[in-house]
């Protein structure tokens, strides 16, 4: 073979408390199209911010054309020929669209002065080939979610790079857009254009990759060329040896409704939802990126205020609360999808962190009584068996996963019955996440009550009773477990059906 | 043999960061000793610890402010503002109490705008400070009309002057002062609260705290402080001044941070402050005593905060600036 | 709902709202034409030519800072030792005209030295990691300290017509035109002028696009110093002394000027025609206050209201905006 375009030899990334890559290899020919796979939390992401430049604080080498590469910078890397488009949206939204596809790079007249009629000509020029009619002048801000991912691809396209790597790029994209990209990356291909395609979605993956290879829990498990794989292989390459994760069967759900909405709006984000929570029940919300989960479960804990609707906990019509302090004494619970960002104080301990809910749901008792929040907090920590020597260890200590239990402990000390989490199991390893299956298949055998927002389908089809999933901000079916079926889902999901 | 740097570098890192604090002054005060004969005297040191109890006062409530995460540059202003309206009402023939409680009123108000402006219409804290600070100021220049203000009762140099059990009061005050505050900052609700909102507000908001309540509240505990440090001191010096605490926001925000609370909000304590403004007004003394110029100690106090929050960025490497939402 | 009916209200307005909101500069000419008005019935001096010039050279010193402010401002910082840093610079310009320095040395090397302090400050808000308003905080003190210890608090008088003449009659506004301009070009026109919009936009996108952040964050302080440099010529021209005391307060007035021209502290928004129109919006109403015979105690009341107000507003037109995006 010849030389690579690129090699990753023994790269290893450690976060505090987390081994993110652990010799992690991978090689890319030159006009190759090389899929990555691996689950969340695999450690796809954090090797992708490497290669980008984007993490510093690496070991192991990296080998570009041969020669070893050491990414510092974004910069240094894009002029080496690599670009990135990034999982999430990475535009600046006060910039013009044009101004967002070329920024770093605007073209200049003579004396550096910036060319705007041949920047938005060359801007429309990469829209057209993209099927996209927007103005390049307009602004990001006032765009799409779905069309300002489109800009972050154009924005690859124009770099004239050797390697695009792609994390993701279909995750709010419609099917049609979708097709648009496979042309796109075929046809880079055959301009012998390297790209890196992450996805979860094996359709494109099968049909655009030349070859196949696996992350698992932050290591590299092995590639297969594509023509010889098959998605069963892969699929247990991915999971290991833990192909049926703990989906037990149950029949905790009970026929009382602990609650109700009726069509809850928030302009702009959802429309019309309803739905009824039955005790020792976990229903599961499904939906693609944008549609507005996340906004509806913000808004039943009253993070963001709601434009209309109304809700029912307990057979009692109650106001839809104001604040997140009115949900806590409805008994209602929130694990938010970016447990660093809401779900924790990382500089406070454990204690800390789990005594706040039921403090601020407290009103009488201004002197916080040490001896009984050691005592209560020991035991969530012993009941959800989180793992640390002590409950005075700082959260920002803790390996995902126990972060997660932390946040989950939160809730069941202010005795919130009616648990929403979003994403439960996002960026945490697999160990842990079966742990946290089994903590929710608990929890609803003791009648708590749980919404759970997923964008992973085996874990939505493994867990919930009942599924609801969301489009564009609207309530499109409501199944049964048993009745549905992946592709029904994704069907919905996409706007397919 | 030990290694002299890592023992260093283990002492700095972990909260002991206070006790080399402490050995710090114990070192200034050998040198100083030995330079100055005048420094070390019963007089001196009792004069100096008399006086920073003021500021000190101020600084515990910038140390609960920063602790939330907020900032309060008004603090100077406040401490200059109360004893002016005190002293004009008292001019007027108002009874004395009410007096009081017209200051006080007065500098909770500001705190409550302060609070208003940061926590509801969504003020950067050193901006919207900044501008009530100058708005202040000059509010003082039109009541005064730029004179001092000295109509104050016959004993009310009692306050500043007066001993009991043979300390000073205002050092008294102070100590009171530092007990309570690091008990409630350690022990009670509120200042759990406070931890938590200044340590992630998004997180403290979804656990059910009312961060925007908690934060005017904190406004408004810092102005009172404030304003109780202004009593102190035009009870010193019998006379009020309109330029007063022009340096004080300055001074309090130095020792804050010099006594190891973080600037990006949710770590510190009181002690730390209080240890901060200790050193740092010991050393101003000394300065004073061996003739360095009050522009130097300005220069000085300046790289101060800069080394203050330059290791305090330095004990968190992997600490980012909380990412923009892209909604 | 009860809120629907406001809400059908707003949608019939929107026209005029929303281009309100979205071009602030309509909004200040507003304001500059009423505010003339106002001041010309209350005072015949208003509309005289003496008097256009006077304003232009007030405005000049606080328009070319402003430009500067909003650079800074853009990028989602705030530099608040601008004022500090003209008072160093007048301090240095005194030892210049002491030397008997020729003109053509002494201005490129006020600018040079004034682009060096900012540099200064761009070095400590990259190294520090720390937000630029609390390193500024900092620096502002220490340039103010140096100021002083290095002129030892002495005025210089009796300057020479090569440097008066900076600060006489239509030079200042002349310098001021020019700055502007260079500097709309400069925003609109180059590499770096965008750049500085998409780090106030979004700083870690602006990294991953490529751009080099510090650099430019150090760009940013450092032509902010430059402008002080020109500020400073224009100063001691205007008021023909050196003192080292100058500019005390400046940072709220440069502040008030660019969030009066529709700079937003949310970062990525604002103009030079925005700022400059800021400017002589501030400018009218001191100038007016003057005429009217209102004492310049009621002045930082004055500008601490406008910075409130116009920060209000710039909070409104966010959420405003916000609202709209979403429907």
């Amino acid at each position: 073979m010849a030389t690579p375009l690129l090699q990753l030899v023994n790269i290893r990334k450690e976060f505090p408390g987390v081994l993110a890559l652990d010799k992690v290899n991978l090689d890319i020919q030159e006009g190759e199209v090389l899929a990555l796979v691996g689950e969340n939390g695999a450690g796809k992401s954090t090797l992708i911010k490497i290669l980008a430049g984007a993490l510093s604080g690496y070991e192991g080498e990296i080998l570009w054309k041969g020669e070893p590469f050491r990414a510092n910078q974004t910069w240094e890397v894009q002029q080496a020929g690599i670009s990135t488009i990034y999982q999430e949206l990475t535009s600046c939204p006060e910039l013009s669209v044009a101004e967002n596809i070329f920024l770093g790079r605007e073209p200049k007249k003579k004396g550096g002065i910036i060319d705007w009629k041949r920047m938005n000509d060359m801007a429309a020029e990469v829209l057209d080939t993209l099927h996209m009619h927007i103005n390049p002048a307009a602004r990001v801000s006032s765009l799409t979610v779905a069309n300002q991912q489109l800009i972050e691809i154009a924005r690859a396209l124009t770099m004239e790079a050797k390697l695009i790597i792609m994390d993701e790029p279909t995750s709010s994209l419609s099917e049609h857009e979708v097709k648009t990209l496979c042309e796109i990356v075929k046809k880079l291909r055959e301009q012998g254009i390297s790209v890196l395609y992450i996805s979860h979605k094996f359709e494109e993956i099968f049909e655009l990759s030349d070859r196949i290879s696996v992350l698992r829990d932050g290591k590299y498990i092995g590639t297969r060329d594509t023509k010889d794989a098959s998605l069963d292989e892969i699929l247990a390459m991915m999971v290991g040896r833990s192909v049926d994760m703990h989906f037990v069967a149950r029949s905790t759900k009970k026929e009382e409704v602990v609650l109700k909405v009726d069509n809850l709006t928030s302009k702009g984000f959802f429309e019309d939802i309803s739905f009824e929570l039955h005790r020792g029940e976990i229903l599961g919300i499904s939906g693609l990126v944008g549609a507005g989960r996340t906004e509806m479960a913000r808004g039943i804990f009253g993070v963001d205020r709601v434009d209309s609707g109304s809700m029912v906990i307990y057979g009692e019509e109650r106001r839809i609360p104001m604040s997140p302090g009115e949900a806590l004494k409805l008994g209602i619970g929130f694990l938010p999808e970016d447990r660093k960002e809401q779900g924790l104080v990382l500089m406070m301990s454990i204690g800390e962190n789990v005594s706040l809910p039921s403090l601020a749901k407290n009103k009488k008792n201004f002197v916080i009584s040490f001896g009984k929040e050691k005592e209560d907090v020991e035991d969530y920590i012993q009941r959800l068996s989180i793992k640390t020597p002590s409950l005075n260890q700082l959260a920002q200590n803790l390996s995902g996963g126990n972060q997660q239990k932390v946040v989950i402990a939160k809730w069941l000390a202010s005795k919130s019955k009616i648990l929403i989490f979003d994403e439960p199991t996002r960026g945490i390893d697999i160990g842990a996440k079966a742990e946290i299956y089994d903590l929710m298949n608990e929890l609803v055998a003791q009648d708590y009550s749980i919404i759970m927002i997923s964008s992973e389908l085996p874990e939505v089809m493994g867990m919930s009773d009942r599924i609801m999933i969301m489009h564009e901000g609207k309530q499109v079916a409501l199944l049964d477990r048993d009745a549905a079926s992946p592709e029904e889902i994704m069907g919905y999901a996409t706007g397919a059906m | 043999m030990t290694k002299p740097r890592q023992f260093w570098k283990g002492t700095f890192a972990k909260y002991n960061y206070q006790f080399v604090l402490l050995l710090f002054l114990a070192v200034w005060f050998v040198v100083m000793g030995i330079v100055n004969h005048s420094f070390l005297s019963m007089n001196n040191i009792a004069t100096v610890v008399t006086r920073l109890s003021e500021i000190a006062i101020i600084a515990m409530g910038m140390t609960i402010v920063v602790i939330a995460g907020g900032f309060d540059l008004s603090v100077g202003t406040i401490m200059a503002m109360v004893p002016c309206i005190v002293g004009l009402a008292y001019g007027q023939g108002v009874p004395f109490a009410v007096c009081l409680a017209f200051g006080f009123l007065a500098a909770m108000a500001v705190g409550l705008l302060n609070g208003v402006l940061i926590a509801k219409a969504g003020f950067q804290p050193i901006i919207g400070t900044l501008a009530t600070m100058t708005a202040l100021r000059s509010l003082i220049y039109v009541i005064t009309k730029g004179k001092p203000i000295s109509s104050f009762p016959e004993n009310y140099m009692q306050l500043a002057h007066g001993k009991l059990l043979g300390i000073p009061i205002p050092i008294l005050l102070m100590l009171a002062f530092a007990v309570f505050f690091s008990w409630i900052m350690s022990h009670t609700k509120f200042g759990r609260f406070v931890y938590a909102t200044g340590g992630n507000i998004k997180a403290a908001d979804i656990a059910g705290i009312h961060t925007a309540g908690l934060t005017i509240k904190v406004y408004v505990l810092s102005a009172i402080l404030s304003a109780l440090a202004g009593i102190l001191y035009s009870s010193r010096l019998i006379s009020a001044s309109p330029d007063a605490g022009a340096n004080t926001s300055f001074d309090c925000v130095t020792a804050v941070l010099l006594g190891g609370t973080s600037i990006a909000g949710g770590k510190g304590n009181i002690q730390g402050t209080v240890l901060g403004i200790i050193i740092l007004n010991f050393i101003i003394n000394g300065f004073n005593l061996i003739g360095i110029n009050a522009y130097w100690q300005m220069i000085f106090k300046g790289c101060v905060l800069l080394a203050a929050i330059g290791y305090d960025s330095r004990r968190k490497p992997g600490f980012k600036m909380v990412k923009q939402k892209t909604a | 709902m009860k809120n629907s009916g406001t809400k059908n209200v707003r949608k019939e307005t929107g026209g005029l709202l929303d281009t309100l909101i979205r071009i602030p500069e309509i909004t200040i000419v507003l304001f500059i034409v009423i505010v003339s008005v106002f001041i010309g019935i209350q005072s015949e001096s208003f509309f005289t030519t003496d008097n256009f010039v006077n304003i232009s050279k007030q405005i000049a010193v606080n328009g070319i800072l402003s430009i500067g402010m909003m650079l800074v401002i853009i990028a989602k910082g705030v530099d608040l030792s601008i004022g500090s840093v003209l008072a160093l610079l007048c301090a240095v310009t005194g030892t210049l005209v002491e030397q008997n320095a020729p003109i053509w040395v002494a201005f490129p090397a006020i600018l040079a030295l004034g682009a060096f302090f900012g540099l200064l400050n761009g070095i400590l808000v990259v190294k520090l990691k720390v937000a630029p308003i609390i390193v500024t905080l900092g620096t502002m003190n220490i340039y103010r300290g140096i100021a002083q210890v290095y002129s030892g608090g002495k005025w210089t008088s009796n300057l020479p017509d090569t440097y008066i003449m900076w600060g006489q009659g239509l030079m200042p506004i002349c310098l001021l035109i020019i700055v502007a301009i260079l500097f709309a070009v400069i925003m609109k026109y180059t590499s770096f002028g965008r750049h500085v919009y998409a780090i106030g936009s979004n700083e870690e996108s602006a990294r991953l696009a490529g751009i080099r952040v510090d650099r430019t964050k150090k760009i940013i302080f450092t032509c902010s110093g430059l402008l002080i440099g020109f500020a400073t010529m224009v100063f001691i021209g205007r008021t023909g002394v050196i003192q080292p005391s100058a500019g005390t307060g400046y940072e709220m007035d440069a502040i008030g000027a660019a969030v009066l021209g529709g700079v937003s502290f949310a970062g990525g928004k604002g103009t030079v025609l925005g700022t400059v129109l800021g400017a002589v919006l501030m400018g009218l109403i001191m100038n007016g206050m003057t005429l009217l015979k209102i004492s310049a105690n009621y002045q930082g009341m004055i500008t601490g209201l406008i910075i409130v107000l116009a920060l209000l507003l710039d909070t409104f037109r966010n959420v405003y905006q916000g609202r709209r995006a979403r429907a």
